[in-house]
């Protein structure tokens, strides 16, 4: 946006007094204005768009301020101009001895109020109902009515926020536009003065008022104690909210200033701006390096910093030390004599303090750096810059990125630099510290700082939003880390607290959520300020979700995507809301919290909404939540000292978004191998390695995976692209080597293998978002991802009787995993030792062909429950086996028994016994593995030809019934009854007999005659026993044997 | 010569005597140690020459022992086997020609008991349960080894039900209501080719007829007092 000079840069004198300049006056008094004198009076122009206030100059009643609010900010990447004054002006070229406003021909000013008028007047003359003045009022147009002394509406004391006169309904200020002729300045001291957004500050009417702004201070008594010490430093921080005029137009020195040139404006850069505009300044080669902390105070408000950081002037890597408050105020300043004149590159290098177990890193809200060049400013990505890892001695870690500095001639000129030194989470943060982070909504909002400028009616939605206002690191949640506006709304029902990406750091899931189009709202009676949000967003909507803790029902809003949305936004863009927080309060809280706060916490230090009691978990179905406590987090002084405090609020919270982020933890599967160590290798390590085959396959995925670039959009594609090759490679590996090497037909290095790579997927930074603790998140791009790795290296998808010889049956075999490996780490199942030999067989005489898959011994794969405790429904068997069904002439499942066991069960249950899995989950003691329909199904019986018993197989006539009752019903005299619930099947009531019920169930439903059945072989290792080749060989002859003469009976 | 062949007729008479009427009692006893949950309790024989006669069984999943059982091996010598658990009498079965040929019954823990006839190995004609009373619970029909039927009474004696098996699999069941002596028939297996599709009479009888074969059913009131299994190879539907 076209940004003005303020006045005629030739009026000027052409060097400020000292006295009159930007800056400390002493350790006690900084002038927060540039003062400037001119030859004659000189002209006041609109550095932009905006509205106008006017206000009587408290010293001169002859003299009036101009407050500009602008609507256009400088592309500068500077912090928001909130307020811009212009003081000292002659009165009389804006209001006339009369009180009306002077005449058109003093300026744009009158000129355009007399036209508004005019048309004013025009239009609603001859209305009765329209009582318009003889002529334009300052009181109507300009907010010249508002006084310290005025009653009613007019009243608006020195110590009232101007937002009062800007954001009031009623009496709309005039609008004018940038260059635009306001009025003549008196000629001896006039003023201009910048404010900027800051939460917490509130620039008054006694600044729009008084001819010079200052802050003083008395100065602090000997005996002040650290809280008076802290208190003075805190009112020092009033400074950060405004901006030397001269630094802020020496700002523009790249972009271009417009001047006035008499006869209308010329865009200087560079020297010409220098010469004509910066060098008047006392302040023409003095930079500001304005370090900012998290919350937007400076470097080492709270103590945690330190005051002092190192620089190098001299372009050498002999950094010396600096005292950030070296100037008694929170600002650094640099002077053109401090640069060394050898260092022509004029630049800084500056290193910070870097606390033990923190990884600072620094935002470029506006600076110049080496990456990017001099005269534009880093965007993006580039504004954020992470220190060394190294440290000095002192603890210091260089900034890698030099700073670079203007500068004409060899020598440096004003500029305004501000930079954020921000932390990322970290799971253990230094809790004495006096605010300290969790997580990243932690401590976000300094909840009564945050004010809603509008007027505001009880029935409306109001909404004010401060830019790039904080940081959210969100590394560990989904990788992402950004800066963030934040803002405050309320509307009838709620107060609401938002924060979304200003600018990110980290995106790898590219979320468009940093382009949100809301700013500051203002919405009609009956509006709710998240119905407008979504409406604005339009690519999701709102909806109430439940959890199921320990049988308790606990709703939570969230935002879903919109599939209903046939609109488009206005532009265009698909907001997930994924990297946005809100936080709602009823009236009713925020009221209880407000109350606590005045109990609790002094009125000076800001007060933040803080996080505790987070608790990540799952609830009764499997889903994933947040839980957590509201606390308000802030400072409190206490004997002398300042301390941290934190009050409860007694609220709690919950929700489905990852709060706390950390790396993807191993589940109980995963963890039972990498615990173990043996040669001080993981045990999982340690079987992979028995097939160097599997070895190379996982550690060739594993190279793969980490190098792939996640910042790339196709990142996800890519990963996909891998993992669907190496796990069809994995399982396609164990089998030739098993079917190459009969005497070793190993299945644990598969098993370990597949555990190895998937918690290498699950650990990638790429998908942080998907997971938490050690759950993956349902239907989350990772899990989409297990998905087809467990689809690849369990052959779930590759089966294929293409190859079957010409009129042999087709015999589907399944497996399982290895388990109880707490017990014994070396456990093979020799089921999936089964499965891979015989993977792709042929029996005899070309009358059978067998294809395999292994399955997993977990219940959510079987009954699609993500609750450690409970489910029952459909899985893996439905999904994989179910459309074989009508395909192959055989289904037979196996299992391992007991040892020396190769039984054939008849009778198959829905009823299960529930005990642990190998992710240590349970299920409901005698519950049903899912919906059977009618009683009919209570149980099944198998289908397998007879023909199979031939020894040493056998069948196993036994179950037991809802007694409890152990019955063999070998003898035939105590079938079980049709309908009876059977406690336990011939081959129990965990997972074997469940792989076998559910088969059963299949085929009893889509074609009974089908031959399905459990095959229940024996175990081969004992507790603490190693795997043996040759055993597992014979018994793969036997079931292979079984498995013929099975077939025959077809 | 007479008697020589006198002689070798008594010791005939004698083996053979001797044979069919030696009893052979086998005592099992329970006891609570288990080795491997989830099994309560396991049996151990009395006397280790009893393994002989009787081997131990053990049911199981994924290498647990879960519950335990017995069986009396096959082949054993001619002869009546009793079998007791903690001197209580479980089972008697008949051994002639080393297979169980005759009369056994079992015995068990509710007081109820059945008796069944065993043809070389195989289950034959009908087997009987009744309760503690020694009132017919459950009258099972066996055809070539096969349940063919299982009629169920109460404890008063009045029919509950027949349930018609085929491979083991219930294709029919009539339940005697209670209440008001409703009959409910129900083709209650799913498995879509056995489903009767046709019922006729034959002298009396009643057919019902699968596409695996026919059961041929006299009725005296609702009690069944015949029950035949055709396969489909001696009557096509």
């Amino acid at each position: 946006m076209a940004y003005f000079f303020f006045t005629e840069p030739d009026k000027l004198q052409e060097i400020q007094h000292q006295d009159n300049a930007y800056g400390p006056i002493s350790e006690n008094e900084y002038r927060l204005v540039n003062l400037y004198s001119a030859t004659t009076s000189p002209k006041a122009f609109a550095v932009s768009g905006g509205n106008l206030l006017v206000q009587e100059n408290s010293a001169n009643a002859d003299l009036v301020n101009i407050v500009l609010k602008p609507t256009e900010q400088p592309d500068l990447d500077l912090p928001k101009i909130s307020y811009i004054i212009y003081k000292n002006i002659l009165k009389s070229s804006i209001i006339d001895s009369q009180g009306i406003i002077a005449d058109r021909s003093q300026n744009t000013l009158t000129k355009k109020i007399w036209e508004s008028f005019d048309l004013q007047t025009a239009a609603f003359g001859d209305n009765p109902d329209v009582d318009l003045p003889d002529n334009p009022l300052p009181e109507d147009v300009l907010g010249y009515n508002y006084s310290s002394t005025g009653t009613g509406e007019d009243l608006a004391l020195d110590s009232d926020s101007l937002d009062l006169a800007f954001y009031n309904n009623v009496n709309t200020l005039f609008f004018i536009t940038a260059g635009d002729y306001l009025g003549d300045f008196q000629a001896d001291k006039f003023g201009f003065l910048i404010t900027t957004e800051k939460i917490g500050s509130n620039l008054s009417f006694k600044a729009a008022r008084e001819a010079e702004t200052k802050l003083s201070f008395t100065a602090l008594s000997l005996d002040a104690t650290d809280a008076d010490k802290f208190k003075r430093k805190h009112d020092k921080e009033d400074i950060l909210s405004y901006l030397d005029s001269c630094a802020f137009f020496g700002s523009f020195y790249a972009k271009g200033l417009n001047v006035d040139n008499g006869s209308g404006s010329d865009v200087l850069t560079g020297q010409d701006l220098f010469d004509q505009i910066t060098s008047k300044h006392y302040n023409k080669d003095k930079v500001y390096i304005d370090i900012r902390n998290e919350y937007y105070d400076s470097l080492n408000y709270y103590d945690d910093l330190g005051d002092n950081l190192y620089w190098s002037l001299d372009n050498t890597e002999n950094l010396v030390q600096v005292n950030y408050y070296r100037d008694n105020w929170p600002v650094l300043t640099l002077n053109n004599s401090e640069v060394d004149s050898a260092n022509t590159d004029k630049n800084i290098k500056l290193s910070f303090i870097k606390n033990e177990g923190t990884t600072p890193l620094i935002y470029f809200k506006r600076a110049y750096n080496e990456d990017v060049g001099i005269g534009d400013l880093p965007q993006g990505k580039d504004k954020f810059v992470e220190l060394a890892d190294e440290t000095d001695e002192n603890g210091f870690a260089i900034l890698p990125s030099d700073i670079l500095l203007p500068s004409l001639n060899n020598e440096i000129i004003a500029n305004y630099f501000q930079l954020k030194y921000f932390s990322k989470i970290t799971d253990d943060p230094d809790e004495t510290a006096l605010i300290s982070k969790r997580a990243y909504p932690d401590n976000l909002f300094p909840i009564f700082d945050m004010s809603i400028p509008f007027n505001q009616a009880s029935t409306g939605s109001y909404f004010k939003l401060y830019y790039d206002s904080s940081y959210i690191d969100k590394t560990l949640v989904n990788t992402a880390d950004f800066s963030v506006n934040i803002g405050i709304a309320k509307d009838p029902e709620l107060t609401t607290l938002i924060a979304f990406p200003f600018t990110y750091n980290n995106n790898v899931q590219r979320n468009a959520d940093n382009i949100i189009p809301i700013g500051g709202m203002e919405e009609p009676a009956g509006s709710l300020f998240l119905n407008s949000l979504i409406q604005k967003a339009n690519s999701v909507k709102l909806v109430k979700g439940s959890f199921l803790i320990d049988g308790v029902s606990r709703d939570y809003l969230k935002f879903e995507p919109n599939d209903d949305n046939t609109t488009t936004n206005q532009i265009g863009q698909n907001y997930t809301f994924d990297d946005v927080a809100i936080i709602t309060l009823t009236d009713s809280e925020f009221a209880a919290i407000k109350a606590i706060k005045e109990t609790e916490f002094p009125d000076n230090y800001k007060v933040y909404l803080g996080l505790d009691n987070i608790v990540a978990g799952t609830d009764d179905l499997g889903v994933s939540y947040t839980m957590f406590k509201y606390v308000l987090k802030g400072i409190k002084e206490d004997n002398g000292s300042i301390v941290q405090h934190s009050a409860d609020t007694n609220i709690d919270a919950i929700t489905d978004l990852k709060i706390i982020g950390q790396e993807y933890q191993r589940n109980p599967e995963e963890l039972v191998g990498f615990v173990n160590l043996i040669d001080g290798k993981t045990r999982e390590d340690s079987f992979i390695e028995k097939i160097i085959d599997i070895k190379t396959v996982v550690d060739d995925f594993i190279t793969q995976i980490k190098g792939v670039d996640i910042n790339q959009p196709s990142a996800n594609d890519i990963i996909t692209s891998i993992a669907k090759k190496s796990f069809t490679l994995l399982w396609s590996t164990a089998k030739t080597y098993v079917q190459a090497n009969p005497s070793n037909p190993d299945d644990r290095p598969l098993y370990w293998g597949r555990l190895k790579m998937q918690v290498a997927l699950k650990q990638l930074p790429f998908f942080r978002s998907s997971v938490i603790g050690s759950n993956v998140i349902t239907d989350s791009p990772l899990d989409q991802l297990i998905l087809i790795s467990e689809e690849c290296s369990r052959n779930y998808l590759n089966v294929s009787f293409a190859a079957a010889p010409t009129g042999s049956k087709k015999i589907l075999v399944t497996g399982f995993d290895p388990f109880s490996l707490a017990d014994n780490i070396e456990q093979s199942n020799p089921s999936g030792c089964c499965a891979l030999a015989l993977a792709d067989s042929i029996i005899a005489d070309n009358i059978g062909y067998i294809q395999t898959m292994i399955v997993p011994v977990r219940y959510p794969d079987f009954d699609s429950s993500k609750s450690s405790t409970e489910g029952m429904g459909t899985g893996i068997i439905e999904k994989y086996v179910g459309p074989w069904i009508n395909e192959v002439d055989m289904i037979i499942t196996i299992s391992q028994s007991l040892p020396g066991d190769y039984n054939i069960d008849k009778y198959s249950t829905a009823t299960r016994r529930g005990d642990g899995d190998n992710l240590n989950y349970q299920r409901v003691r005698l519950s049903h593995c899912m919906d059977i329909g009618d009683s009919s199904n209570e149980w099944i019986i198998t289908t397998l030809p007879a023909s199979f018993i031939v020894a040493p197989v056998k069948y196993n006539w036994t179950y037991v019934d809802a007694t409890g009752a152990f019955i063999d019903n070998s003898d035939q005299l105590h079938p079980p009854q049709e309908g009876a619930v059977l406690n336990e099947g011939s081959g129990s009531n965990y997972l074997s007999n469940e792989i076998f019920y559910r088969v059963a169930h299949l085929r009893k439903t889509a074609r009974p005659e089908l031959p399905t059945g459990h095959f229940h072989i024996s175990k081969l290792q004992s507790s603490g026993q190693d795997f043996s080749g040759t055993q597992t060989q014979d018994l793969i002859t036997k079931v292979k044997t079984g498995i013929s003469s099975g077939v025959t009976g077809l | 010569m007479m008697n020589y062949f006198a002689i070798i007729l008594f010791m005939i008479v004698i083996t053979i005597q001797y044979s069919c009427s030696k009893t052979y009692n086998i005592y099992l006893q329970t006891y609570n140690e288990p080795k491997n949950t989830p099994l309560q309790n396991d049996l151990k024989l009395k006397t280790m020459r009893d393994t002989q006669f009787v081997s131990l069984w053990y049911t199981g999943d994924f290498g647990r022992k879960e519950h335990v059982y017995y069986n009396l091996r096959k082949a054993l010598p001619d002869g009546n086997y009793k079998v007791y658990i903690n001197n209580v009498l479980k089972e008697s079965e008949t051994y002639k020609n080393g297979k169980k040929n005759g009369n056994g019954s079992k015995y068990y823990d509710d007081g109820s008991y059945s008796t069944f006839f065993y043809k070389n190995d195989t289950i034959a004609g009908v087997a009987l349960q009744c309760y503690a009373s020694g009132i017919l619970k459950q009258r099972s029909v066996f055809s070539s080894g096969n349940l063919v039927l299982v009629s169920s009474y109460s404890e008063q004696a009045e029919i509950r039900s027949h349930t018609f098996y085929i491979n083991e699999i219930a294709v029919r069941t009539e339940k005697f209501n209670d209440s008001n002596g409703e009959i409910i028939i129900k083709d209650q297996n799913d498995n879509k080719n056995e489903v009767t599709n046709r019922e006729s009479k034959i002298n009396g009888q009643k057919l019902y007829m699968y596409p695996k074969g026919n059961f041929i059913v006299k009725y005296s009131n609702n009690n069944i007092v015949d029950c035949k299994w055709i396969p489909t190879a001696g009557l096509k539907n």
